[in-house]
């Protein structure tokens, strides 16, 4: 023990107990809203429910972002498809030209293509 | 219940504070208040004010919990924190959210002479310590009032042990200078 030490008990806050106690229920009454605020936020449903929102919004931008994308890419791809697997079967283009418009070819333009063809 | 937590550690207590634990935050301003009123009064140079500080700076702290990167010093944060809330205290002469301490119905009005004795040295020592340097009335306090070892008070004032040896040995020199020895003798006594 220090015997030079001064004393500062008529300073000490918790030297009262009872007046200590109402000093820490002072502090804990101020902190009392955010110690709900933290205790709510911990509860996994709440956590749920604050995620909800940006959830939400992350999910209409990638919707939105992904059926622009499809939507550019996909049209000339089926067109360049259509066009490719009538030449890998062999199909002649007067005849591919005809399906892709849904023209029904005459019987003559059916002649004309397959003598094409021979 | 909060006795029950007693025993545990700042760095768990810390931890379950954040997560909302009433609790645990309760333990920490218990086990920590006189220290934070130490380094208060050595800003603000009287008990009063610094339990206004002390106030605001354990609910400033709790709302910037995450900030304590070191949960297991948090001791040494949150005297940061009392020491910035203080001298805004200073500044402003009133802390924006704190309950005067003389609002609430504490058993602090002077039912009888011990209190009222008690009372006259409580002033007669804020007036002396007045007379010390801010770091002055910060060693002098964590160590005779709290109790830190002079390693201690280093580390949290980020001074030498040797610094802080000096400085206690100085505002002890001027403190009996202003007290008189009988005074705080007198006092020790009753």
């Amino acid at each position: 023990m220090d015997d030079d030490r001064i004393d500062f008990s008529a300073l000490d806050p918790t030297r009262d107990l009872d007046r200590f106690d109402k000093l820490v229920g002072s502090i804990m009454e101020q902190a009392a809203e955010e110690l709900e605020t933290r205790s709510s936020s911990n509860n996994p449903l709440m956590q749920l429910v604050n995620w909800r929102r940006p959830m939400l919004a992350a999910a209409a931008v990638i919707a939105m972002v992904s059926v622009g994308v499809l939507w550019q890419v996909e049209s000339p791809e089926v067109e360049e498809e259509t066009t490719g697997i009538a030449e890998a079967i062999g199909v002649p283009d007067l005849l591919a030209q005809g399906i892709r418009n849904n023209d029904m070819p005459t019987t003559a333009e059916l002649f004309e293509a397959f003598q094409g063809i021979q | 219940m909060a006795e029950e937590i007693v025993d545990i550690g700042d760095a768990s207590l810390v931890a379950r504070a954040r997560r909302g634990e009433s609790a645990a935050y309760e333990a920490l301003v218990r086990r920590h208040y006189r220290a934070a009123y130490s380094v208060a009064v050595g800003v603000v140079g009287n008990g009063m004010d610094a339990e206004d500080v002390c106030q605001d700076a354990f609910v400033k702290a709790l709302e910037k919990l995450e900030d304590c990167r070191q949960p297991e010093k948090f001791v040494a944060w949150l005297l940061q924190i009392v020491r910035n809330r203080a001298r805004n205290f200073l500044d402003y002469r009133r802390v924006r959210t704190a309950q005067p301490i003389d609002t609430l119905s504490v058993a602090s009005t002077l039912s009888s002479d011990r209190d009222a004795e008690r009372s006259e040295l409580r002033g007669a020592l804020e007036e002396a310590l007045s007379e010390l340097s801010e770091v002055q009335r910060e060693v002098v306090l964590l160590h005779d009032l709290e109790g830190w070892k002079h390693r201690e008070i280093g580390e949290n004032l980020g001074i030498s042990d040797g610094a802080a040896r000096q400085h206690l040995f100085a505002a002890r020199r001027r403190l009996r200078e202003l007290l008189g020895g009988d005074a705080v003798k007198e006092y020790s006594n009753g």
